[in-house]
């Protein structure tokens, strides 16, 4: 009976020992959903090295221009205001573009400012910004048909976090222009110009 | 006199570090998807269903319009797209993509699911593309008020890509020719290129390497291809540098292309591989005697 005992006392040790030693594998998971966003910020210039005003208001007044100013001297319209956009991208995708694409910058089917306007895509980042090879200063009417900007261009490429697209619109102001734009004359009709411009994110 | 230029030092770096800040900060954020590219194998007359949640995480509400388009990839083939209207391409989707809903505002810190069908048509065959676009107007310019007024509406847009490949009817091939292998006048010895098309009757994203062997069959140099995406009866240039100069000698270029990059980014199969090779022959100071058929 003695040894019974003595046996069952012995196992139940070891068998506790072999609970305490005991290796146990367990299972972590973690799965990283996909995230794909643009955000923007446009900034109004009331001129040349002017305090940026921020428009983040879905409901504000857009890139309006406002009324161009007659030169009292060659009679051109122009006004020193002038828009960027900036379109930081949240993606963590391996690679990714942005499309700019836009409508006419027009008053009516025969009547638009498409050359008359400058349009520049760079490069900027919290220390500056450079020239992007795919954009520079090209006119509104090259701008409306053409301009992707791909991730590697912007500095991002295995995992590395570059900068984001900027992009500047400004009315021709008759020297330092784009190719193939030109100051607003008086052979343009007095009214509304309107244009839309679409920022695409795709993969 | 040290303690001074410390304290400038540290008001500049205050300052460098506030404009990093401010000039990240400031952007509006706008909604973010968390599904853009979805690729369906789905056997003719079968239909597959699936959901995208529309996220936003700002403390605005947010307007959304969901809308279809087709789109086509733009020379030099390196992945840019071309966005069209529905009906555009020959192998445009869209007819065959229901979704809702179409129109919907997201609340402040909230998220909409979009549920969306695929229905495949009992006689198609090959490889179909659509996008479905989830738009927010950013700015809209002010009516007129007088002279010469000018301004501009900002449209905002993510893509979710659709790649529907018909099941039992995919063909995934591609023919490559015309080997360039030419000295090089800028700092890569030697460039390499070769002429890509897409035989196939699917989008093929394609990329590959290439190495070259002595005749003791040792590599002795190795490189990669760009990545090229095609859609059917389209054509794209691989390019290669070679990067180390060659001794006077006889040599095979082979080249390992892989057509199956697209289904192995949506983790559903590998391939096809294409292996071709040339023997070239290299004379004095690098100069290329003969270069041979691509087999």
């Amino acid at each position: 009976m003695k040894k019974i005992i003595i046996l069952g006392v012995v196992g139940l040790v070891l068998g506790l020992a072999s609970l305490c030693f005991a290796s146990t594998s367990i299972r972590i998971a973690a799965t990283i959903g996909e995230t794909h966003q643009m955000n923007v910020a446009l900034s109004r210039m009331a001129n040349a090295g002017a305090t940026p005003t921020v428009v983040n208001d879905l409901t504000g007044t857009g890139m309006d221009f406002g009324t161009l100013i007659q030169d009292p001297t060659d009679h051109n319209f122009r006004t020193p205001v002038y828009f960027y956009i900036d379109a930081p991208v949240v993606s963590n995708r391996a690679s990714w573009t942005i499309t700019h694409s836009a409508t006419d910058f027009a008053k009516d089917g025969t009547n638009n400012l498409n050359a008359n306007t400058n349009v520049t895509f760079v490069k900027a980042t919290s220390t500056g910004e450079t020239a992007l090879s795919s954009g520079g200063l090209i006119s509104y009417a090259t701008a409306k048909t053409r301009a992707a900007i791909t991730n590697t261009e912007l500095g991002w490429s295995a995992g590395v976090t570059g900068g984001w697209l900027r992009i500047y619109y400004g009315i021709a102001q008759g020297s330092g222009d784009a190719t193939g734009v030109s100051v607003i004359t008086t052979d343009k009709p007095v009214g509304a110009y309107t244009g839309t411009v679409t920022l695409t994110l795709s993969p | 006199m040290k303690k001074t230029i410390f304290k400038g030092s540290v008001i500049i770096l205050f300052i460098l570090f506030l404009s990093g800040f401010l000039s990240s900060a400031s952007a509006v954020d706008l909604p973010n998807i968390n599904k853009s590219k979805i690729r369906f194998s789905i056997a003719p007359g079968k239909a597959e269903y699936g959901e995208i949640i529309v996220e936003n995480q700002s403390s605005e509400p947010r307007s959304m319009r969901v809308y279809l388009s087709d789109w086509d990839y733009l020379p030099p083939a390196d992945g840019t797209k071309e966005f069209l209207p529905v009906g555009s391409i020959p192998l445009s989707s869209a007819a065959w993509i229901s979704f809702s809903p179409a129109e919907f505002t997201l609340s402040p810190f909230s998220k909409q699911k979009v549920d969306y069908s695929v229905k495949v048509p009992a006689n198609a065959s090959g490889g179909y593309y659509a996008a479905l676009f989830f738009e927010s107007i950013f700015t809209k310019a002010q009516p007129a008020k007088e002279g010469m007024q000018v301004g501009m509406n900002l449209v905002i847009r993510i893509a979710t890509l659709f790649y529907v490949d018909v099941e039992g009817t995919v063909k995934r091939t591609a023919s490559v020719d015309n080997l360039l292998f030419k000295k090089d006048a800028g700092n890569a010895p030697y460039s390499i290129g070769l002429d890509f098309r897409n035989t196939g009757n699917v989008d093929i994203s394609a990329g590959g390497t290439f190495h070259i062997m002595d005749d003791k069959g040792m590599v002795i140099s190795r490189g990669e291809f760009n990545d090229i995406h095609t859609f059917p009866a389209s054509g794209a240039k691989l390019a290669a540098a070679l990067k180390d100069s060659l001794p006077k000698g006889e040599y095979d270029l082979v080249f390992t292309l892989d057509l199956g990059k697209a289904l192995e980014e949506a983790n559903i199969g590998r391939g096809p591989i294409i292996t071709k090779e040339a023997r070239i022959s290299i004379g004095e100071n690098g100069k290329i005697l003969d270069i041979g058929q691509l087999k």
